[in-house]
């Protein structure tokens, strides 16, 4: 990449020097037709030897372009014309004097190359740090522009609780396995440089430097050492792209705690209204379970068949409410703890769902539920218990915001590397409105609900972070010609299946 | 009375003992003896021989797995398991272990006592036949010396891997058989493939045996833990 590099540049130099050389010729040429002098055309090429030194910035070709100048103005236009002789005695010292003052033109105009090669790529490392994200990236980038600058190869390594950690080489070449521990150890305690071409540790492979703010160090930088210490003007470089560097890693540090601060709040906060709702919803069918059971249990005698059944049924019915609303909030705060390990198998997906058909089926029986799927053998790699509280849910759901009689589909389909599972309704259908918060925790809708009862808006939001877990999706929209259909998709799994044999 | 079978209720919460045990003595047709911890339930066991154990897996001495195992090294005695958890790990612990059925927490009386009359069904049967080289269960009949299997007197094509499920849920009709035991008792293995494998056999395998979706269900499937063929 390098080397390619190089041989063009070494391409556009020759073809800049021949062409500039060419067209001093012409204008020689063109001098002499005017009848212009000698000294004239000598000063011509002057010019074009100098502007070739500049442009190419090369001590070499500055040279050849001064001995190519001498040469072609000797042979064009000194007398005797179209012959190497020189005739006066003054022209192999005119030239020792031009190449001088070539070498030095072009010397001066590479350092300033130089110069501006260096704040271009600092500038550019400035813009491409403000960019970076992670730790990781920022010292990436950091690494490949100190490549760029010094050119010799790099090793880097994090400070972890006082100790360098894994070794990260940069550049060309072998990285050695080697790195020089004491060296690495001093830098990291006193943030002095050290290592190759150093007081200390002279003898080191690399010359290391900290990576560190005033507050915290990140890691140390080792540059090879080569055969000659770093110039004033590099170190002075590498020090402030260090910094740089530092600075870049203590912001990406800082934004990432404020983030996971930010996160904490939210949790804490989902929690504290988690446990407000839960207080405050539970009370009630607890209420109605407790005074139900008294009445039972003070006043059995007094009370017709009829009012004691109506009374068990009470109590039973709150309890089914209370078993399935514990049953979320307990999958709420293991999914919220990122706890759940999903056991994640390869299931019949028709199995999981005519299971939650068959229980939804006993709790809602002036509901008709039906099953369509396209293939009874499709599978998905899912947690069956989990898919499946996703599937009552919003069967649960879907019972409890229509009327009864009403007609729910759940369908299964294949869909590319999808199983997409979809529970319809002919129900009232959802406000557009409402749509995009459903799924939001401890979203409910003030009126709607058949039995009056509000849940406590966990269902859909637990849903939605069971399928998201499972690295599906979830989404709502309105059923042709009304209701409301809820879909999410699952990794469908594709089985070999082992070859037998028909009996 | 004394002709009634004897069911042993083990529980340590006094509530949900009330629950069982009321439960059963309205029917009046068991004997009841109870236990809270799981020692106690082990002696029980042991000395008055219960024709089934209910046993709940949260002891406060021992863990129910752990009677479990103490119990099947000398009686082959049914075990009905009651779990209030509801992860399905449990379950299959107390399944592999020697469980044959089990119940979650909260449970309907009416399921309990199915499962008890269906367990009483099986003990019978297998009492009857133990050595019948003929498994008949309702329309379905496995003749193992010949290896055919009829359903409703027509000769039902089976695979080689169907036929040796049908042999393995026959000879535990009744119990609940965990994917692990399944796929252990037919490929020896049980890889992750086996198990997808085996949902797909069980599917094509229910499918012969229920020709109509309104025929009698013989294979019923226990989401995340297993398949069990009912006693009908």
């Amino acid at each position: 990449m390098q080397r390619s590099a190089r041989s063009l540049s070494n391409l556009k130099n020759t073809l800049l020097t021949l062409t500039i050389l060419l067209g001093a010729s012409l204008v020689g040429f063109a001098f002499d037709a005017l009848g212009l002098l000698e000294i004239n055309i000598y000063t011509v090429f002057i010019l074009g030897i100098l502007v070739t030194a500049v442009v190419t910035s090369s001590v070499l070709f500055g040279a050849l372009s001064c001995l190519g100048g001498v040469f072609l103005f000797n042979f064009l236009f000194a007398e005797p014309r179209f012959s190497v002789e020189a005739a006066n005695f003054g022209y192999p010292l005119d030239f020792i004097i031009l190449l001088v003052v070539t070498l030095l033109v072009s010397s001066l105009s590479r350092a300033n190359a130089r110069m501006s090669f260096r704040t271009r790529t600092l500038l550019a490392t400035d813009q491409l740090l403000l960019k970076a994200a992670g730790a990781q990236e920022i010292v990436s980038i950091a690494a490949e522009q100190l490549l760029r600058l010094l050119g010799r190869p790099l090793v880097y390594l994090p400070v972890e609780d006082g100790a360098p950690g894994q070794a990260q080489f940069f550049g060309p070449g072998k990285p050695r396995n080697a790195f020089d521990g004491d060296a690495v150890r001093w830098v990291i305690r006193t943030s002095e440089a050290a290592g190759a071409h150093t007081a200390l540790f002279p003898q080191a492979q690399y010359a290391y430097a900290a990576v560190r703010t005033a507050a915290h160090a990140f890691g140390v930088v080792g540059v090879e050492g080569g055969r000659r210490p770093l110039t004033d003007m590099e170190r002075e470089l590498m020090r402030s792209l260090l910094s740089e560097c530092a600075l870049t890693l203590e912001r990406d540090q800082i934004n990432r705690l404020r983030e996971e601060e930010s996160v904490r709040a939210r949790n804490e906060q989902l929690r504290a209204t988690l446990l407000r709702s839960i207080s405050h919803d539970l009370r009630t069918p607890l209420t109605s379970i407790s005074g139900n059971a008294a009445l039972l249990n003070d006043a059995g005698r007094d009370l017709t068949d009829a009012q004691r059944a109506k009374l068990a049924r009470d109590i039973r019915d709150d309890a089914q409410w209370l078993l399935g609303t514990v049953e979320n909030v307990l999958s709420v705060t293991r999914m919220e703890e990122g706890r759940v390990a999903l056991q994640l198998r390869p299931e019949l997906i028709g199995e999981v769902l005519s299971e939650a058909i068959a229980r939804m089926r006993k709790l809602a029986p002036d509901h008709t539920i039906a099953l369509q799927q396209q293939d009874d053998l499709l599978m998905a790699r899912i947690d069956a218990q989990l898919i499946m509280q996703v599937t009552l849910n919003l069967l649960d759901n879907a019972v409890k915001y229509t009327p009864a009689g009403s007609y729910i589909e759940v369908r299964a389909r294949s869909s590319g590397a999808r199983v997409v599972v979809e529970v319809a309704d002919d129900g009232p259908g959802i406000p557009e409105e409402y749509k995009a918060r459903v799924f939001e925790m401890f979203y409910t809708t003030s009126s709607g609900s058949i039995d009056g009862r509000r849940g406590l808006g966990l269902g859909l939001a637990l849903c939605k972070a069971i399928v998201i877990a499972h690295g599906g999706e979830m989404t709502v929209r309105d059923n042709t010609p009304r209701g409301t259909v809820f879909a999410f998709t699952l990794c469908q799994e594709r089985i070999e299946m082992p070859c037998q044999t028909i009996r | 009375m004394s002709d009634h079978p004897l069911i042993l209720v083990v529980e340590d919460d006094g509530a949900v003992q009330d629950l069982i045990v009321t439960a059963l003595e309205t029917t009046h047709s068991y004997r009841l003896c109870t236990a809270d911890t799981g020692t106690q339930a082990v002696i029980e066991a042991a000395t008055q021989r219960p024709a089934v154990m209910l046993l709940d897996l949260g002891l406060p001495d021992m863990d129910g797995v752990e009677v479990i195992s103490k119990v099947r090294a000398w009686s082959d005695m049914p075990i009905i398991v009651i779990s209030a958890r509801s992860q399905d790990d449990d379950k299959i612990e107390a399944l592999d272990t020697g469980a044959d059925d089990y119940l979650t927490k909260p449970f309907s009386v009416d399921e309990l006592l199915a499962r008890i009359r269906g367990t009483l069904r099986r003990l019978h049967y297998i009492k009857a036949s133990a050595q019948d080289p003929v498994f008949v269960n309702g329309d379905l009949t496995v003749d193992y010396n010949s290896g055919i299997v009829t359903l409703s007197g027509k000769e039902l094509h089976l695979t080689p891997l169907e036929y040796r499920l049908v042999c393995v849920l026959c000879r535990n009709v009744g119990r609940v058989l965990t994917h692990t035991y399944l796929t252990r008792e037919i490929w020896g293995s049980t890889l992750d493939s086996d198990i997808a494998s085996l949902r797909v056999f069980m599917a094509t395998l229910r499918k012969k045996l229920q020709p109509l979706p309104d025929s009698p269900q013989f294979i019923q499937t226990h989401v995340g833990i297993g398949y069990r063929m009912i006693k009908l």
